[in-house]
């Protein structure tokens, strides 16, 4: 836990060599793909924004200010990929082929191992404002703090948590409608 | 060191105590229900990635860090360097490549510019000179092929004011080139009709004007002259004075129609207001007319006028009008 906690902040950044980035490409991997993949959807240009936000962060490890979460910055760097690349996309339409990011369907193989209920709750998530899914799903989904979901998204810590709280409400209401057994204790 | 490793289940009791501080401002019953809410929002995680796609991935980035330095901090770095240095690469590539592409486009694709029925179009081109189009008239060019001379292809009647240049400014027709270096003039160039001739009207400067498939046959035509081309291979008729106020009548909206065949005027005016216009049988189009507006209204205010001088009827159809002989 220790070196967590160490690497969590960016103090030690700038000390970290090639193997040193490399684990913790390693550890954060997975869930900046997924993080990614809620925009793009399945797509290389998911794993190649992943990985340029780890590149950049590489690059710039010495002149990082310290005492910021390493995990937020990385969020925050494939956001703003994720987005820049969203926007000239959109704009320059004629001149790349077809991107249309429009989500796959669920593999159903991965469906298997998920619950009717998982399935249920993913659609009503579906439903929520971008920006309130957002805060939820990295609350939830990704377990990142409120205010790093603050600095992640650009906006007050206080607009995080009325997200998450709103989010919360709406998915009880919709569990209630389902079958308000789930919710007795 | 050792990878630090995020662990999922710390991350997940953070996160749970610091929703209870949240939920801490809500009722005591609504608490219990949104914790119970928050648990089973679990059930919608998406799995995680499988192992041989990180490993994949983990050597794809080994391999990218090998060629990306890292950059030494710089004491004196304003913000806005630190800005751009955020730029990345693969941005950098795609803008690249995408203005690569652009500049061949923008170089080596014919620029076609036309006229609209209904109105005259001005544009001014890269070197500053700039046209007037009449009714119906196109001109096209290639940026790219500017070098040693500025060429332009027009069908159609121009109005040309061309900036002074070091290059010459060529205007190809469909049977003669117009050769300038700097001067006004207009020039009507339509290869169907009833007079498919190049007229070369100049109101300003000196003009070279050859027929296109005889270019040492050239005339040199100077402020108020004019000359025609009929053939491509023929040589232009000796300059001669013209009118100018009524040969370029057009730029200001209006038509100068000097003795020339009804069906010619009845051509004009299709291209002016994007009609068709359709002569009947009983109507005969060969008598020739003189006939000056200042600024033509609209296509049946023409027909109201010259039907009363020629003695003719029209009669509105879909996309224009019928002219039909009085005496039917």
């Amino acid at each position: 836990m220790t070196t967590l906690e160490q690497t969590s902040s960016t103090e030690t950044l700038a000390a970290l060599d090639e193997a040193g980035f490399v684990a913790l490409y390693t550890a954060y991997y997975p869930e900046l793909l997924r993080y990614a993949e809620r925009f793009l959807g399945e797509d290389t240009r998911a794993h190649d924004a992943v990985q340029e936000a780890f590149l950049r962060l590489w690059k710039r490890k010495a002149t990082i200010d310290p005492g910021r979460s390493v995990r937020a910055l990385l969020y925050k760097a494939v956001r703003n990929l994720v987005f820049n690349h969203k926007r000239d996309t959109q704009r320059h339409q004629y001149l790349l082929d077809t991107m249309d990011h429009t989500r796959s369907n669920p593999d159903p193989e991965a469906l298997a191992g998920t619950t009717l209920i998982g399935e249920k709750i993913k659609g009503w998530v579906q439903e929520l404002p971008d920006r309130r899914r957002e805060a939820f799903e990295l609350s939830r989904f990704d377990g990142l703090r409120h205010d790093e979901i603050a600095t992640i998204m650009g906006v007050a810590t206080k607009t995080v948590e009325n997200h998450i709280l709103l989010a919360l409400k709406f998915l009880r209401d919709k569990l209630n409608a389902f079958d308000p057994q789930l919710l007795q204790p | 060191m050792t990878p630090p490793r995020p662990s999922s289940s710390s991350d997940a009791a953070a996160a749970l105590a610091e929703l209870q501080a949240l939920l801490r401002r809500e009722a005591a019953d609504e608490q219990e229900e949104l914790e119970r809410a928050w648990h089973l929002a679990g059930h919608a995680q998406t799995p995680p990635l499988e192992a041989p796609e990180l490993a994949e991935a983990v050597a794809a980035f080994e391999k990218a860090l090998q060629t990306t330095p890292e950059q030494r901090p710089r004491a004196s770095r304003s913000p806005v360097r630190r800005r751009r240095s955020f730029k990345g690469r693969w941005m950098a590539l795609a803008t690249l490549a995408a203005l690569g592409s652009l500049l061949a486009w923008f170089l080596f694709t014919p620029v076609r510019l036309t006229a609209p029925a209904g109105a005259t179009t001005v544009a001014t081109l890269t070197d500053g000179s700039s046209v007037t189009l009449n009714h119906g008239a196109t001109l096209q060019y290639r940026r790219g092929l500017w070098g040693r001379t500025r060429t332009v292809m027009l069908t159609g009647e121009a109005y040309f004011d061309v900036k002074p240049d070091s290059r010459p400014f060529i205007i190809e027709t469909f049977n003669a080139t117009v050769e300038v270096l700097g001067t006004t003039f207009s020039v009507r160039a339509w290869p169907e009709g009833d007079r498919p001739e190049t007229s070369l009207m100049v109101t300003s400067g000196q003009v070279r004007f050859a027929p296109r498939l005889a270019q040492a046959k050239t005339v040199t035509l100077t402020s108020g002259q004019m000359s025609r081309v009929l053939e491509a291979a023929t040589a232009p008729s000796s300059p001669e004075p013209f009118n100018a106020d009524l040969a370029m009548l057009w730029l200001d909206g209006g038509l100068a129609f000097i003795e020339r065949p009804l069906s010619a005027l009845f051509v004009e005016l299709e291209r002016r207001f994007g009609i068709a216009i359709e002569v009947d049988s009983s109507m005969s189009t060969s008598d020739t007319l003189t006939w000056i507006q200042p600024r033509l209204q609209s296509a049946e205010a023409a027909l109201i006028d010259v039907c009363s001088h020629s003695g003719c009827r029209y009669e509105q159809t879909p996309t224009g009008f019928r002219i039909v002989g009085a005496s039917e």
